[in-house]
């Protein structure tokens, strides 16, 4: 392979990138500063104009599992990336690539495990296994080492 | 593949998913009997790792991986390190539900640890720095009901974020610049480069590596971290990291030639920041775990001394990794005295100490003057061995400072020891007991060890060779 | 053989931990004797015929020889002397009956520790060895003053330890510097005797003697470097600060000898003159400081200044000049520096056990508060009265025997200096016949007048120190002969 190497690199490609890329920030939100109208008044500033006040948060709760939930769709969803790209180089890359494959899904399957095994699959937050867990963490918070309980 | 050449490094991942699935499939009375497995696989690692130090070093994976005195030996450093914090862990997490899960952790941020004295391409670097910080931010947060420890994790992820992020963006500017992230290859293109364009990629790499290893200016979540961690968990986040961190920087600068793009400077300037700000900051702590953090920053600037020096005399790297062993050994003997006393942290609750445990008094007593530097401990000799190789390299001015600090350094040192000693006992001193005790004594004979006993390791150090 | 008086005492702080509290000190007696009958021995074996070797005794077995390391012992008879003084000192620092504040064990474990590293530093031929023998020796006195002090004892010790380790670590550099000249690297002392490392090397020459004369300077001490002092001798017990003065100072002006003015004479030489100065600024400040002061131990501790002045004036004078030149008056000069290191180390010594007994019996040092104690204390008195005369010089006692050859020495080399120098001694006498005139004469308070006078182990030993004043200063030969062999090599004579 040859070390593609070009001592007298040239800049000013990179340079007008970045006049370019600060350049259309500034042109956007100048121009719309300096265009838009403005409705500075007690009225204009609430969510709706016109039409009954809203209460509450807009805000809600969500439950954390979803976020762990969703954490565990991306991790596991990726596979398809590799999977792909696996499936269209397969004759190509034969047995040795097979056997490499498999590697993966199993260390794959093994993350799985884990995951099902730590209860992070439980969806249900009253699951029996979950509450076994919540008796251990404050069982656990009772015990921990002194200069948390002191 | 050259499979054989990464067999410790296979054998610590592999024993870490065992250890997790495992962890999850026992009850969680019986998650101490992993500490055993995992002292076995490191121990197991340690003896593969060993045998490649009859083997003439050279490069495989396609360059990417060096196999040379100094990878292999800091590897061993950091497995030992690991095996210390294992033993340090079992009765610390008794009653924590993932306590099993903890060893499997331990041993990713090892095994990241160990990849980063190994690299050499930058994208290999980043894989290693990358998994490093993801376990490391774990280990720091690990008590998660308590907020000093999720407070030490958050700091050590947004610091971490930033700075890896730096480090993706030195990398991308040094691969365009250079056309190739091997190292051997930059090494090759860098004699004709812009230098100013390589000096800020490399600065910008230099960042994200100083990241791991607590310096300037990336030491921030160090404090927090040896404060709010798990004390055997800071134990081995101010240790094994740092190690693998020394290396990969010294592997990294070297490639570049030293009048083409001033790194010496840069490296030196970082010294004597990072050796300065430690102990300014350690000065005025009146938390022990603290101290040991801020101490622990400072140590990193006299470890920078040496990298400052790598390539201008041959006694560098073995400097390096002399001074790395010893500052490992009593630093973690200093967190295994404070694991011992049960995380106590206040400095005020150190008063007496030497009435009610002469025995914990006298391994501070040791850890500290070995991160002093007092002779005959191992410190003395990793700091002499510092000392001779900057000022043959001509840097004596570092050598100057790095005294200035080191006297500093004695006084927080000392407002330890004073009360330790000098102070009216009050109340009980609760211990740990068990494996801890017997970490903690093992470290504080390493520490005595290694100073008077260093011919032998010194020697074999002395033949120790960097590539490329 | 100079191995095991230094592994006695190491191991004997060990073994100490676990003697039974009554007998601790009987046990530590014993310990702290055998290097002093070793050294005698040494003594007695020592030959000082002219030819002999300069370094006798010697030993030698590796320690880190990839870095020139080794554990090498060996004596001459500067170092012969000095160590037996010291080792003296030790056994009756640590026979004085001393508050141990019911801690026996740690006490006397740290004596001996610091026994042993003390040694070790005069006695020791590897420069690396000696650097580790005086850090160690660092370590021992921050915790004798530390935890057995009184007053604002941590505070002082804390400053002793900063202070001194400052300087130990700009000695370690210039260690470091001078021996990276050499190729292969040794830390040989006789090696870089030998091959004077940096001659023609002008400003590498000159940094390296300024680190070691920072470095031993702070423990010497001269002035400017010797803020540290007063506190720590202020604030330790009796015995430890008996040490302080009588051993650890002697560290500095010795290692002044053994290492810039034999290693680079001629460094050393073009800088002498600069020294002397410094010398005689010392001599006078000490001098004028310990006058002004109204606490005891302050006072005595600035005679210390004084008095290691003298010496310094002498190794200046010494090393003035390389080669032949003046030879009668150098060697005269640095016998009589030599001298002054002993005769200082059993005055002083027995001066600050005096004022041990001050505090242990009235803990308090203002002299004002003291008066007539010649009624109830009468050894006491007589014990002080010869220390201090000895102290300020009076013929027929040590201090004169060192002081007169200093002089003497020193008029050969650089005159003025000489003759400014006398004006300390002169104070010296002033200051002293004052204490001795406010403590033991006059009128006895009301509140002393049950001070009891010396005990039976205290009288003991500082009859023995005093002894060795008056032999010294009547009949010195036996100790000139045997520093004379030295110096004379030293200062290039035949």
């Amino acid at each position: 392979m040859e070390p593609a190497v070009q001592h007298t690199v040239v800049i000013w490609p990179l340079i007008l990138f970045l006049v370019a890329a600060l350049g259309l920030v500034t042109v956007m939100l100048g121009l719309s500063y300096v265009l838009g109208g403005r409705h500075d008044n007690r009225l204009g500033n609430q969510p709706y104009e016109s039409g009954i006040k809203p209460t509450g948060s807009a805000r809600t709760k969500f439950s954390a599992k979803f976020y762990l939930v969703a954490i565990i769709f991306v991790l596991f969803d990726l596979e398809i990336v590799f999977i792909f790209s696996w499936a269209i180089s397969a004759r190509d890359l034969g047995w040795v690539g097979y056997e490499a494959f498999l590697t993966f899904l199993f260390d794959l399957t093994l993350g799985f495990a884990y995951a099902w095994k730590i209860g992070a699959l439980d969806w249900s937050p009253r699951a029996p296994r979950q509450l076994r867990l919540d008796a251990i963490e404050s069982n656990q918070q009772r015990n921990l080492p002194s200069e948390q309980t002191s | 593949m050259p499979i054989g050449d990464v067999l410790p490094e296979i054998s610590v991942l592999v024993s870490a998913v065992v250890l997790l699935l495992a962890a999850s499939f026992m009850r969680q009375q019986d998650h101490w009997r992993l500490a055993i497995g995992a002292l076995a696989s490191l121990f197991a690692a340690a003896v593969l790792c060993a045998l490649q130090l009859g083997e003439p070093a050279r490069l495989t994976f396609a360059g990417v991986w060096a196999l040379d005195g100094a990878s292999i030996w800091a590897r061993l450093l950091i497995l030992a390190t690991t095996a210390i914090c294992v033993a340090l862990t079992p009765e610390w997490l008794r009653s924590d539900r993932r306590h099993g899960e903890y060893y499997a952790m331990l041993l990713l941020a090892a095994l990241g640890a160990m990849l980063l004295a190994g690299a050499a391409d930058l994208l290999q670097l980043v894989m290693a720095v990358l998994l490093s910080s993801v376990t490391g931010y774990t280990l720091a947060a690990y008590h998660r009901a308590w907020p000093l420890s999720v407070e030490a994790g958050m700091k050590y992820f947004l610091v971490g974020a930033l700075t890896n992020t730096l480090l993706m963006i030195g990398v991308t500017l040094l691969f365009g610049l250079f056309g190739s992230t091997d190292y051997a290859q930059i090494a090759k293109a860098a004699t004709g480069a812009p230098q100013i364009m390589a000096l800020i990629g490399l600065t910008l790499v230099v960042v994200g590596v100083a990241f791991k290893l607590a310096a300037v200016p990336a030491h921030t979540w160090m404090p927090d971290v040896s404060e709010g961690a798990p004390p055997p968990a800071a134990a081995f986040l101010t240790v094994a990291p740092k190690i693998g961190a020394a290396i990969a920087l010294a592997r990294l600068v070297t490639i570049f030639p030293a009048d083409v793009v001033a790194w010496r400077p840069l490296v030196a300037t970082l010294a004597v920041a990072t050796m300065t700000i430690g102990n300014l900051g350690a000065l005025g702590q009146s938390d022990v775990r603290r101290l040991l953090g801020w101490s622990s920053i400072s140590q990193s600037g006299y470890a920078l001394m040496a990298v400052t020096a790598v390539g201008l005399n041959a006694q560098a790297i073995p400097a390096l990794l002399f001074f790395l062993g010893a500052y490992a050994a009593a630093n973690l003997a200093a967190f295994a005295a404070v694991t011992q006393l049960r995380g106590r942290t206040n400095l005020a609750d150190y008063r007496g100490l030497a009435t009610a445990r002469p025995g914990i008094a006298a391994v501070l007593v040791v850890s500290f003057l070995s991160l002093v530097g007092i002779p005959p401990l191992g410190g003395f000799v990793g700091k002499l061995a510092l000392f001779v190789t900057t000022i043959e390299a001509g840097y004596a001015w570092l050598a100057v400072i790095a005294v200035i600090n080191t006297v500093v350094s004695l006084v927080y040192y000392l407002r330890v020891l004073g009360p330790v000693y000098f102070g009216d006992l009050d109340g009980p001193v609760p211990v740990l007991g068990g494996w801890a005790q017997k970490a903690l004594y093992l470290a504080t004979l390493l520490t005595i060890g290694l100073g008077i006993l260093a011919e032998p390791l010194w020697s074999e150090l002395g033949r120790v060779m960097l590539l490329p | 053989m100079l191995t095991l008086t230094i592994l006695v005492p190491l191991i004997g702080a060990l073994a100490i931990l676990y003697v039974n509290e009554d007998r601790c000190r009987k046990v530590a007696c014993v310990l702290g004797a055998i290097p002093l009958l070793l050294l005698i021995i040494a003594w007695i074996g020592f030959d000082t015929g002219a030819g002999a070797p300069v370094f006798q005794w010697v030993e030698s077995y590796p320690w880190i020889p990839s870095l020139g390391v080794g554990w090498r012992m060996g004596v001459d008879g500067i170092a012969l002397a000095i160590a037996t003084m010291s080792a003296l000192l030790f056994v009756a620092a640590i026979a004085w009956p001393a508050e141990t504040q019911g801690r026996p064990r740690q006490y006397y474990a740290w004596f001996l520790f610091l026994e042993a590293v003390s040694l070790g530093v005069f006695l020791t031929l590897d420069l690396l060895l000696f650097y580790v023998f005086f850090d160690l020796s660092l370590v021992g006195l921050f915790f004798l003053i530390g935890r057995w002090g009184h007053g604002d004892a941590q505070r002082a010790a804390l400053k002793f330890f900063v202070y001194t380790f400052a300087g130990s670590l700009a000695m370690l550099l210039a260690i470091i510097a001078l021996v990276l000249t050499t190729d292969p690297v040794t830390f040989d002392m006789r090696e870089l005797i030998a091959r004077q490392p940096l001659a023609g090397m002008d400003v590498r020459g000159a940094l390296v003697l300024l680190g070691f004369v920072i470095g031993l300077g702070i423990k010497t001490p001269f002035v400017p470097l010797h803020t540290w002092l007063p506190p720590a001798h202020v604030d330790a017990p009796g015995p430890a600060s008996a040490i302080l003065a009588g051993v650890l100072l002697k560290m500095g002006t010795y290692g002044l000898i053994r290492i810039p003015f034999s290693m680079m004479s001629a460094t050393f030489a073009r800088y002498a003159f600069a020294l002397g100065i410094v010398a005689v600024v010392s001599i006078l400040w000490g001098a004028l400081v310990a006058m002004a002061q109204r606490d005891l131990k302050r006072r005595i501790a600035y005679t210390s200044v004084n008095h290691m002045g003298y010496s310094l004036l002498g190794i200046a004078a010494a090393g003035a000049l390389v080669g032949g030149g003046e030879q009668a008056a150098r060697q005269m000069a640095l016998t009589g520096a030599t001298v002054e290191m002993v005769a200082h180390g059993l005055i002083t010594g027995s001066l600050f056990l005096i004022c041990g007994v001050f505090w242990q019996r009235g803990r308090e040092y203002d002299l004002q508060t003291y008066g007539g104690l010649a009624q109830v204390a009468p050894r006491l008195t007589g014990f002080a009265v010869l220390a201090s005369f000895a102290s300020l010089g009076l013929p027929g006692l040590a201090g004169f025997v060192a002081e007169l050859q200093i002089f003497v020495g020193t008029f050969g080399v650089y005159p003025w200096l000489a003759a400014i120098g006398l004006v300390g001694i002169l104070i010296t006498a002033a200051l002293f016949l004052q204490m001795l005139q406010q403590l033991f004469f006059g009128e006895l308070p009301a509140r002393w007048s049950d001070f009891s006078d010396l005990g039976r182990v205290e009288t003991r030993m500082l009859t023995v120190l005093a002894v060795l004043v008056v032999v010294i200063g009547i009949y010195p030969v036996w100790l000139l002969t045997l520093i004379n062999s030295t110096t004379a090599v030293l200062t290039g004579g035949p």
